[in-house]
């Protein structure tokens, strides 16, 4: 067996019920998809509930699973925004998986405990500015500008084209940029740095595609 | 920067609920039932009457014997041998013996489809292809043939019909 195994192996092996490789997969992602949940709900427990719903949907969905190229995170990503998008049907489903799960209130990172709700807050503004976008462009922003997957990845996590995922992506900047008033309308991704670092980042990864 | 570029790094989940969690997700993978595509196993049933198929005697009981036949396997509506009139479902090994290899799961799957119903002792007409059944606890024991014999019982029902439970050394479910 190879020392560091391909999300395809890994996936191969957990579809024939191999436990511990879904939680080689589990352990290799789920942070992605934590931090993901987090930037969607801004919560820390909430993406700790949505986390676990996850995984329990990907493996009862397991004969859906697409890997894109591979990676199965940008599957995993699709998964936990159907799951946000459906988080208190998923909740019933999973009711007697959750209370398996130490409950939230079990806090073992006190110290951290300010920061995290300093995170919140902040995510909570973020989330505020970015209600009056559509959820589709907001879900191409968590996934390019957040989560770092390139144009393809997204592609495939959203099931649509990548023209779309650049449309709607630069559609959504530019919806926000009008929203803070922030630089004119004019402005292009070269204008801003932190935008602009993105973008040749992505374009640089989708050319290696 | 724009406020969207300026989200709170990430962090990691609490070691207590990764895991919880990953515990949980492996035991779940591992004890899921496997699923049969009904389109990929070739499964014919054969109504098996009193004193036909397979044939039992009870100076062959030993407690743990291995299951040495995979080419078929049989499966009981009741915790009964077959010649007191007991239905007998035989798995073709047509697409070769790995469908026997789990026996209770080619078992269970005719369970599922209706093919075999609670205490009744005889193969179920099923005009109802897509509907789901109960499925009882099952049981493998080996057969004095070498095959396997999935009834529906408990750990007991083995000896309790003075048949062997399979040996930790087969490969059989």
């Amino acid at each position: 067996m190879p020392e560091n195994p391909s999300d395809v192996e890994l996936w191969e092996r957990a579809a024939a019920h191999d436990g511990q490789a879904f939680g080689q997969l589990f352990e290799r992602h789920s942070q992605a998809v934590y931090n993901h949940c987090f930037r969607r709900t801004a919560s820390w427990s909430s993406a700790e509930d949505v986390t676990s719903i996850v995984w329990a949907e990907v493996w009862r969905r397991r004969k859906d699973v697409r890997l894109h190229g591979d990676s199965i995170l940008p599957w995993l990503l699709a998964v936990a925004n159907n799951c946000l998008r459906n988080y208190r049907r998923s909740q019933r489903r999973y009711r007697n998986f959750l209370i398996k799960l130490p409950p939230a209130s079990t806090i073992d990172f006190a110290e951290e405990t300010v920061s995290r709700l300093d995170d919140e807050r902040r995510m909570a503004e973020i989330l505020s500015v970015l209600a009056d976008l559509r959820i589709e462009d907001q879900e191409v922003i968590a996934l390019c500008s957040w989560a770092g997957l390139s144009y393809a990845e997204a592609s495939s996590a959203l099931g649509v084209p990548i023209g779309t995922v650049r449309s709607r992506l630069s559609r959504a900047h530019g919806r926000l940029r009008a929203t803070l008033s922030s630089p004119p309308d004019d402005t292009t991704f070269a204008d801003d740095p932190a935008l602009a670092f993105n973008h040749a980042d992505k374009e640089s990864r989708n050319e290696h595609r | 920067m724009n406020i969207v570029d300026n989200v709170p790094g990430p962090r990691p989940m609490r070691t207590a609920h990764r895991v919880a969690l990953r515990r949980e997700i492996e035991k779940m993978v591992a004890t899921t039932p496997r699923r049969w595509r009904r389109s990929s196993v070739a499964i014919a049933l054969t109504l098996v009457t009193a004193g036909g198929g397979v044939g039992v005697a009870a100076a062959a009981y030993a407690h743990y014997q291995r299951v040495s036949n995979l080419t078929t396997a049989h499966c009981y509506s009741l915790p009964q041998l077959g010649d007191n009139g007991t239905s007998i479902a035989v798995l073709s090994a047509t697409t070769g013996s790995s469908q026997v290899v789990d026996a209770l799961g080619s078992c269970g799957m005719l369970w599922r489809d209706g093919f075999l119903s609670p205490g009744v002792s005889s193969i179920v007409r099923v005009t109802q292809t897509t509907a789901v059944h109960p499925v009882p606890n099952l049981v493998v024991c080996t057969m004095p043939d070498g095959t396997a014999g999935v009834f529906p019982g408990t750990a007991a029902t083995c000896a309790n019909l003075g048949l062997a439970e399979p040996d930790t050394s087969t490969t059989i479910q």
